[in-house]
């Protein structure tokens, strides 16, 4: 097992070294510059050029490839451009918000999703699962920004005491952080509820048809061990994936749900570096992302032999 | 006459009375923490190394300038207690003598000296040095007097001088030490206690601020929150106390809210249609005469702002005499025959298609260019509509990579900072007018106000009939709201929170 992971640490520098090529050539592509967002209504040609001068933009792409990369080689994110602050600061300051609100959402998504699902799938053809059915359908169909919407318009209508569009880091107050973040949450959990639902449904489905379950039932076991010892466990490994993907995807995509509650996260940040072309934060934050992606990915690998006793890294078949 | 007295003695002092409990109703309370929802995020804090009106809203709070602008628009002194100008070309300044900055170190003409010599410093790259080229050299005559030396006439200096924007003043001592993008020192009545990007800025009060007795606030927050109807929201739910908004839409509903007081900016914002003058059929100007004959402006106005904006030439009303009655300029008349004859006369009678962008970054952007769109379509000329980000539509148009473009606009200290011909329009449209270029810079040259005044009038004239950029209406850059409880507030034309100093809360 240690030597899997070791291996797999290693395999991702190569990876890691494709993305910021990418990442870079992909960041170069955009039309217009910092220089031009900085100068806005006060375009100068000369001055323009002055700037881009000193700001090293008119070298050629490799030499500025190179002297991002290298820094990065030494955990050097660079500066700013626009705000002169140092990347990586920036980048956690914005991370912990992204994180919180993706562990809420996936917790609330396991929860309940899992749970409906077995139910959903034992009570194929019944009501139940017509109902469950239509819920999910619902859940995964409704839009993040308008659930959100709705969710602020009651808060501040029927509840106005309750923290809306406030933003207090949990380090300050993580009592009232939890309360507010709360509700973005939710907010995703919902979609998520309805996706993880879908999926354990149909894996339920799938393994209760498998000989060993008929197996299992004819050998006298009761139902309920029967459905959590070797139905659930069997049909969990591609709702794991789905879950890590999910989480991933969380991390660097809540710029909707971030907008709408105000919370200062990582998707805002991908947004604004972005319609700024500040370079450097914009290709620190996308390296992070991928670099949680990959590291979101390991840990999945790694459940995967916690959930399912057959796989089993490092060991040679025998 | 021994009546009287005694009867106007009375009068006097129920008088004073009366006045007396109405202050006592008004005595500002100090202290509390007021919360500003902003819209849009700081492009950085330096003065001088940015352009950008966001950064304005953040900066404002923590400088002053040598001068400033009242409610109406005149010039006040601020950190300059008197000035004179005893010829064109030489400015002397007598600075207040008890201010200090939020680090505790004196304000003096040293400070001033060396945030001018910064800007004028090509090492800096900094926009300003455009603006104050005409300035030749700055002298400290003593510790409280400045003498600014000018290569000619400036007409606009005073009125630069008072634009935060464009003339904050910072210290000395952070200029030779630090980065003032990162440093942020003045001597406004708030200071910086923590800015994080993207999210919030924390101010406190400055208690050395040299204004007695203000700031009331104690704290003040500026909040970002991007979408609309969340600042909206947070507003209604008392999470923030005073939002500003450009959606139409949205000003209608609020302005019939209970608790919310508001407050509509100058129209000082122009919406203009840049035409690019080196492609075809855009480089004949009948052409362009004939795009601006279909523009129904009024149409315009009613549709996509609601009717708050108004006509405007190539300045906005709200810069006072300099604006030419727009009504009266040529063109603007909506008049889809003439602009067939004159199409016909291009050799274009059945019309053309063409590309317009535009960006999101002011949603009454993309109305306009729908509406230009219906109404152009009656003389034959088929609109293209491409949507373009913001960052992407100032290169394209910069590098006259479009056929017709619109950008957004804002207030503008003086008339020569609305119409720079050379950037503006030489550089973004590809237009050239000998006549105009000459123009241009007597409007800086020239220091006699009717003779200015006359200079602009005839070049707005000049603008409108060339028709390089099509100036639509004037609309205000943003509506303000605030909730009724934040007392003593007083708006200002030109996008400004500058008097959230005089803010006091009741509650």
């Amino acid at each position: 097992m240690g030597e899997y992971f070791l291996k797999r640490l290693l395999a991702m520098i190569p990876i890691l070294i494709g993305v910021t090529l990418v990442i870079f050539f992909l960041t170069a592509l955009i039309p217009g510059d910092v220089v031009d967002v900085l100068l806005e209504s006060q375009f100068q040609p000369e001055l323009a050029a002055h700037l881009r001068g000193t700001l090293g933009l008119d070298k050629p792409f490799v030499v500025r490839y190179w002297n991002w990369v290298s820094g990065l080689g030494q955990g050097d994110f660079g500066l700013s451009i626009i705000n002169g602050r140092p990347v990586l600061s920036q980048i956690l300051e914005m991370y912990g918000p992204s994180l919180e609100l993706a562990i809420i959402a996936t917790v609330v998504g396991v929860l309940i999703g899992i749970p409906l699902g077995v139910l959903s799938a034992t009570q194929q053809f019944h009501l139940t699962d017509d109902f469950l059915r239509l819920i999910s359908v619902i859940g995964f169909s409704l839009p993040s920004f308008w659930i959100g919407t709705l969710f602020l318009l009651m808060l501040s209508l029927y509840f106005p005491g309750f923290p809306i569009l406030k933003f207090v880091p949990f380090s300050r107050d993580p009592v009232l952080n939890l309360k507010i973040m709360m509700i973005p949450g939710m907010t995703l959990g919902i979609a998520m509820v309805a996706l993880i639902m879908r999926m354990t449904r149909s894996c339920v489905l799938e393994v209760i048809r498998a000989q060993f379950v008929t197996t299992a039932r004819s050998k006298g076991l009761n139902e309920r061990v029967v459905l959590f010892k070797h139905v659930l466990r069997n049909a969990l490994i591609p709702v794991v994936t789905l879950v890590g993907l999910r989480f991933g995807y969380l991390i660097g995509g809540l710029v909707i749900v971030e907008e709408v509650f105000g919370i200062p996260g990582l998707g805002r940040l991908v947004i604004y570096s972005i319609s700024k072309r500040d370079y450097p934060l914009v290709l620190g934050v996308v390296f992070f992302i991928a670099l949680s992606f990959l590291i979101i990915n390991l840990l999945v690998d790694i459940l995967y032999a916690v959930i399912d006793p057959r796989i089993s890294y490092g060991k040679k078949a025998e | 006459m021994k009546k009287t007295v005694p009867v106007a003695l009375g009068i006097a002092a129920s008088l004073f009375l009366l006045i007396g409990q109405i202050r006592a109703a008004d005595q500002p309370k100090y202290g509390g923490k007021l919360v500003v929802g902003q819209d849009i995020d700081a492009v950085g804090l330096d003065p001088y190394k940015t352009t950008a009106l966001a950064s304005l809203n953040y900066f404002e709070q923590i400088y002053n300038s040598l001068l400033q602008f009242d409610a109406q628009g005149a010039l006040q002194p601020e950190l300059a207690a008197s000035w004179e100008n005893p010829n064109p070309t030489t400015y002397i300044f007598r600075l207040r003598k008890d201010v200090k900055f939020q680090d505790g170190k004196e304000f003096t003409a040293e400070d001033v000296k060396a945030t001018f010599d910064r800007a004028l410093d090509p090492k800096t790259g900094s926009a300003r040095a455009l603006t104050f080229k005409p300035i030749d050299r700055i002298e400290v005559v003593d510790k409280h007097t400045v003498r600014f030396i000018l290569k000619e006439p400036f007409a606009p200096f005073l009125n630069y001088l008072a634009s935060p924007a464009h003339s904050s003043i910072l210290s000395k001592s952070v200029i030779e030490k630090s980065d003032p993008n990162q440093v942020v020192i003045g001597t406004g009545p708030f200071q910086m206690v923590e800015f994080r990007p993207n999210d919030t800025m924390l101010l406190k009060k400055n208690p050395q601020y040299w204004e007695k007795g203000l700031p009331y606030l104690d704290e003040l927050e500026i909040r970002l929150i991007k979408d609309p109807s969340s600042r909206v929201a947070a507003l209604r739910a008392k999470s923030v106390d005073h939002i500003w908004i450009m959606e139409p839409q949205l000003v209608q509903i609020l302005m019939k809210e209970k608790g919310i007081n508001s407050a509509m900016a100058a129209s000082t914002a122009r919406k203009r249609v840049f035409i690019n003058c080196t492609k075809l059929p855009f480089n004949n100007v009948k052409v362009r005469q004939a795009l601006s004959s279909a523009t129904d402006r009024k149409e315009l106005i009613r549709v996509t702002v609601m009717g708050k904006g108004e006509l405007c030439g190539a300045l906005p009303a709200a810069v006072g005499d300099y604006a030419f009655p727009a009504e009266k300029l040529p063109f603007y008349d909506y008049n889809p025959e003439r602009a067939k004859k004159l199409l016909a006369e291009a050799g274009y009678p059945n019309g053309f298609k063409a590309q317009f962008k535009v960006s999101a970054a002011h949603i009454t952007d993309q109305y306009a260019a729908q509406m230009l769109q219906r109404q152009w379509k009656k003389i034959g000329v088929e609109i293209d509509i491409v949507q373009v980000e913001w960052g992407t539509i100032i290169r394209n148009i910069n590098e006259k990579n479009y056929e017709i473009g619109s950008m957004t606009d804002f207030w503008r200290p003086d008339p020569n900072e609305y119409i720079v011909y050379n950037w503006d329009i030489q550089a973004r449209t590809g237009f050239t007018s000998p006549d105009l270029d000459k123009m241009t810079v007597e409007g800086i040259t020239t220091v006699d106000h009717k003779k200015r005044v006359a200079l602009y009038h005839e070049i707005e004239k000049k603008i409108a009939e060339y028709s390089p950029i099509l100036y639509i209406y004037a609309h205000p850059q943003r509506f303000e709201f605030w909730s009724d409880y934040v007392k003593g507030y007083v708006p200002l034309p030109q996008c400004s929170r500058v008097n959230l100093k005089k803010a006091w809360l009741d509650k």
